[in-house]
């Protein structure tokens, strides 16, 4: 559950979010061209859709994030993309909110932007799973640091976020695997 | 005509004693039971659950069970806020006792996925637009 929902936050915290994000938004918006966004709007669809695929542990119920895997196939453009799959999810499903869409895509898009490092390090399946599965659990910490930041407990919720996330990270990290691993060998150029 | 009103006006005076025997049905409500669910149909088990009343203060608070459910004995009359929260998530609903109707409606999911798919192309076309726009 990386999706912060409105009124959780204090105001401070969210508005800080809202500017980071502007700013590295204002920097990587300025590098796309116009044949990356058709790939961006694949990708972001499917990153909308994957938090429908539900998982249920214990007392809450975690979903697919696909953030790492946004960050492989974009590259830097996997913060825009992040953004726009998170206002559609705030505005459609309701997950997350409008005042913390700043936030949680901070507390998404940096892991993503991480895991893009990393499998650059060395492009192949293995790192592909790694990084994602580090990018899920980066989006909990990140997470779980916002929400001490607006005075939660932060053993009981940090421990609870991580334990519901452990098979959403296991699963996210064989999905990427594999895709990367079938993308290297049919479309290489694919991956950022 | 003029005999139809007087047979109407008859019965219509023959009908009036009728409502002395009107049987009545009306109900209480003794129990309200809040469902909290993330969208897509989720249940939220051990929500935090705070239940207000319409001038702002704390009713009653708790925790959804297993089935995400939470029960409480309300005061006619009232209205309430019911607020849950739980792992970062938070939603709230308006329990109004002089209508004493709740309605959820949720849209089905696949509407709102197409929707966002449809939103999608949409801004990659703005942004195609912008960019081409930009190298001229």
């Amino acid at each position: 559950m990386v999706h912060i929902s409105d009124g959780v936050l204090a105001p401070e915290v969210w508005i800080t979010g809202y500017i980071i994000t502007a700013i590295i938004l204002f920097f990587i918006l300025r590098k796309i061209k116009a044949e990356d966004i058709p790939k961006i709007s694949i990708v972001t669809s499917a990153f909308f859709i994957a938090s429908l695929i539900h998982v249920p542990i214990g007392p809450t119920s975690a979903h697919l994030i696909l953030n790492g895997l946004m960050g492989i196939l974009l590259g830097l453009y996997a913060y825009p993309a992040v953004f726009i799959g998170l206002l559609l999810q705030a505005l459609l499903f309701q997950h997350g909110g409008i005042t913390t869409l700043g936030i949680n895509t901070i507390d998404m898009g940096i892991p993503a932007l991480i895991a893009y490092y990393i499998f650059r390090i060395k492009k192949n399946p293995i790192t592909a799973g790694f990084s994602c599965g580090l990018a899920v659990f980066l989006a909990v910490l990140l997470t779980s640091i916002v929400l001490i930041l607006s005075g939660k407990e932060f053993y009981e919720v940090a421990v609870l976020l991580f334990l519901a996330h452990v098979p959403i990270a296991v699963v996210e990290a064989f999905v990427s695997a594999f895709v990367v691993a079938i993308l290297l060998r049919v479309k290489r150029e694919v991956i950022a | 005509m003029r005999k139809l009103i007087i047979a109407l006006t008859i019965i219509l005076i023959l009908a009036i004693p009728v409502n002395a025997h009107r049987m009545y049905v009306n109900y209480k409500v003794s129990e309200i039971e809040v469902y909290a669910w993330y969208g897509g149909g989720a249940k939220v088990v051990d929500g935090d659950v705070k239940v207000y009343r319409s001038d702002g203060t704390l009713y009653i608070e708790g925790k959804t069970d297993e089935n995400g459910t939470f029960r409480f004995e309300p005061e006619i009359g009232e209205s309430y806020r019911v607020v849950v929260e739980s792992m970062g998530h938070k939603a709230e609903c308006y329990v109004n006792l002089s209508s004493a109707q709740v309605v959820v409606k949720e849209e089905p999911v696949y509407l709102k996925v197409i929707s966002g798919l449809g939103y999608l192309i949409g801004l990659a076309g703005i942004a195609s637009l912008y960019i081409a726009r930009r190298k001229r």
